[in-house]
Order: C-alpha cells, then structure tokens, then sequence
C-alpha cells in the first residue's frame, strides 16, 4: 500500500512539472482570454514544443461549422521567433493543400479571425519548430485558444 | 508536403547560417553540407512525420449548431438519467456521460429546465466516476448551474464556463483518450436527437448538419485510434461508428469530383438519410442500455 502511495505521488506530481516545464500556460491562457471578445470560448489546447536537432512539424485538426464565425488566437510564450504557426485546409500529407493563413514572425501573439470562405469543416494548424544547432534544445508551448459566435 | 518541410528547412538554416556566421564564424560549407544532408533525409523519409492531434467539438456546440438549424424539443427522447449509477465500467461510464452531456445542453437549449436538473445530476454523478468531478466543484460551479437553471443566458455562460474547465482539466492530466470516448457518445447521442426531432419544415437545414457531423465522425474515428487506451469493452461501438462512416463515405453523390463536400448546399435523399439515422439509433441503443 505504502509503496502504491508513494509510486502515484511521483507519478501524479511529475505531470504537472512536465507540464508546466518552459511553459507558464495559465498566463499566456489569461492574455489570450483577454483578446476573445466579442466571441465565446470554443477550444483550448497547449502543444508542447520541445525543438531539439531535428526540424518537427505539429498538426491539429479542428473541425469548424460552415456557417459559424470563428476567432483563432495562438500564443508561443517564449519560444523563438522562428516557430512558426500556419493555417491550412487539408493535412500536411495531402498533395496540392493550401495555406490559409500564415503568421508574421516575431509575433508572440497571433490573433486570426477566419473569413467565411475558409470555414469548410475543418483547418489544420500547423507548428513548424526548425532544429536547434549544436545540440542544444528549447522547450515551451504553444496555447491554442478559440472562440466563436453562438 | 515535402516541398513545405524543403522549404522550411532552407528558412530555417539560412537564417542558422547568418546568426551562426556572427557569432561562431562556423564556415558556410560545413552549413550547406548539413542542409543537404537534412534535406536528403527527408527526401528519404527519415524525417519523423507529422505529429497529429484533434481537436472535437463540444455537445454544447453540436446542440448550437442543430438549434440554429432550427431543430425543436421533442418531449421523451433523451437518455434516461435514472440509468447514471447503473453504468459499470470506465469507458461504458465515459461514453455515457458524453450522452447525457449532449441530452443536458439540448434540454438548457430548449429551455426545459426540470429535465435539465435531472440530467445534470446525472451528469455530475457520472463526473465522479470517471474523474472528472472536480470540473463541477470548481468555483461553485456546480451550485451556480443549479440555483440559474431558469435563466437561459446564465445557464449557457456556465456551460460554456464548464466545457472550457473540462478542456484545461483534460489538458493538465493528459486525459484526450477519455475526452475521446466520451465525445464519442456526445457525438451519438446529438445526432441521434438530430435525426428524432427534424419535421417537414427543418428537414433540408437539419439533414445538412447531419452530414456536416458525419464528416467530423471521421476525426473521431481518427482520434479514438491514435490512443493506445484499451477499448475491448466498447469495440461494438467503434464497429458501429466505422460501420456509419463506412456507409457515409459510400454516398458519391454528395461530393464533388475531388471528394470535397459543400456543406452549405448538400443535399441528401430520404432513403441515405432514412438509413443513417436508423444506423445511429441502433449505435444510441448500444450505449446507453443497462
């Protein structure tokens, strides 16, 4: 019994130190709250990001209404500046997808409101964490934070 | 696909090279020659493939959807929240919850309040057992959508305040696998009260949704077979849930010549519809029995 105990305190308290590593979410979730208005809450979602030496690409599918408008705010923390987020509307594997919409690098927080004509089902967000030289590694997130339109 | 990663790898090195070229003086060649041997691996395919994850959409958002739509109340077709504590099993349990979320945000969408109570007791009492409960003690929550249950745009703040404690809470404990299976039944059940509550006059918008929801079933199936959580328990209902999108991805008319749906415009034929819905029901009957 002591030993159950003991194995789920260092199971149950590594997750949140894993998950709070490089990564304060609860405040770059209050800043993107703030820049929701006048939409209601749709998704949350924190991506960790661990860039080390070689390149990763993160894809998160988000299904849409057709006819609902949407407000997309990402916010890297203190990731470089050259993770870059991108929107598009079919999977990295699809030959001959397209980019909706890219953001500016340098930018920790991107605000998107999606025109209707790219609300079509779903999007596909894109993470694109280029390697980091020498061996070294950067870890932090990335909060998807999304509202829309009752 | 691998144009994008050529491309990104070129931005990415170029801009390694200038900031490296400054600070280290690392020569150019040994730049290039890591360049080209990065791009060689991707056109190998030694670059590890994309990390994929879903997202899906809440019952709260399905039953907006349906309600815009024009899709009524229609008395006795929701789950019956009696059943909650006869529910054994993790994933039985979690399934079920995902059906009496989508029944307690139709009841709160169609202003039916008694029903709403007891639906939320149902849903709070099987928040406990799958581990969720601390979601409904948060901030009183669970006592502020009790004592505004009359009041319709209170009633949907707290709603909408609940779904995103659930995404923060799933978050923090790595919990997708569950908030799959239990999107799993929210998805059943919303198109179960879909298919039940359309009349001559909301058929056209409401058959739209339905196929819009299909098309996310996709996702479902997707995120539900990205886990490594055991389903041996519930395999009937992934069986019927690929059996409905197995039946769905069938109906070529709905589809332009690349396979793309145009959801503002679909049309679907009685018979499709007749035998989806009918599909759905037998799915519904599947979870929620005792």
């Amino acid at each position: 019994m002591r030993k159950l105990l003991i194995l789920s305190l260092l199971l149950f308290g590594s997750i949140p130190a894993l998950f709070a590593q490089g990564c304060d979410w609860e405040a770059m979730k209050s800043e993107s709250q703030d820049k929701l208005k006048p939409f209601k809450y749709y998704a949350f979602k924190v991506s960790k990001i661990i860039a080390e030496e070689d390149p990763l690409l993160k894809e998160l599918q988000i299904p849409l209404f057709h006819d609902a408008e949407y407000r997309f705010i990402f916010h890297k923390g203190e990731l470089p500046d050259d993770v870059k987020v991108e929107i598009w509307n079919a999977p990295a594997n699809f030959p001959g997808r397209k980019l909706l919409f890219s953001a500016d690098a340098g930018q920790k927080v991107i605000v998107y409101d999606p025109p209707e004509a790219h609300v079509n089902n779903r999007i596909f967000i894109n993470y694109l964490v280029p390697s980091i030289e020498d061996g070294g590694s950067t870890s932090g997130c990335i909060v998807f934070y999304s509202g829309f339109k009752h | 696909m691998k144009k994008l990663l050529s491309v990104f790898l070129l931005i990415a090195f170029t801009f390694a090279f200038y900031a490296c070229g400054e600070s280290t003086g690392e020569s150019n060649e040994n730049l290039k020659d890591k360049l080209q041997q990065e791009m060689l691996m991707e056109e190998s395919g030694e670059l590890p493939e994309p990390e994929h994850s879903f997202y899906l959409p809440s019952a709260l958002q399905i039953g907006t959807i349906f309600k815009r739509s024009g899709l009524g109340y229609m008395e006795g077709i929701t789950a019956n929240p009696e059943n909650a504590s006869k529910y054994v099993g993790k994933n039985t349990q979690l399934l079920n919850f995902g059906v009496f979320s989508a029944d307690l945000a139709y009841t709160i969408l169609n202003s039916q309040s008694q029903n709403s109570k007891s639906l939320l007791v149902a849903v709070k009492e099987l928040s406990e057992g799958i581990g969720f409960g601390s979601v409904f003690n948060q901030n009183g929550l669970y006592d502020r959508f009790e004592s505004n249950l009359g009041n319709q745009d209170s009633i949907l703040n707290l709603l909408v305040e609940i779904q995103e404690n659930t995404d923060v809470f799933v978050s923090e404990n790595d919990l997708r696998a569950e908030t799959y299976v239990i999107f799993g039944g929210a998805w059943v059940e919303g198109m179960y009260l879909g298919s039940k509550a359309f009349n001559k006059e909301n058929k056209a918008k409401i058959s739209k949704r339905l196929v819009e929801q299909l098309n996310i079933l996709g996702n479902l199936i997707s995120a539900l077979e990205s886990t490594d959580r055991n389903m041996e328990d519930i395999s009937e209902v992934m069986t019927g849930l690929k059996g409905i999108y197995d039946y769905f991805n069938q109906i070529d008319y709905i589809r332009d010549e690349n396979g793309s749906i145009d959801f503002a415009k679909v049309v679907i034929e009685d018979k499709e519809l007749d035998e989806i819905s009918s599909k759905i029901a037998e799915l519904r009957t599947l979870i929620t029995e005792v």
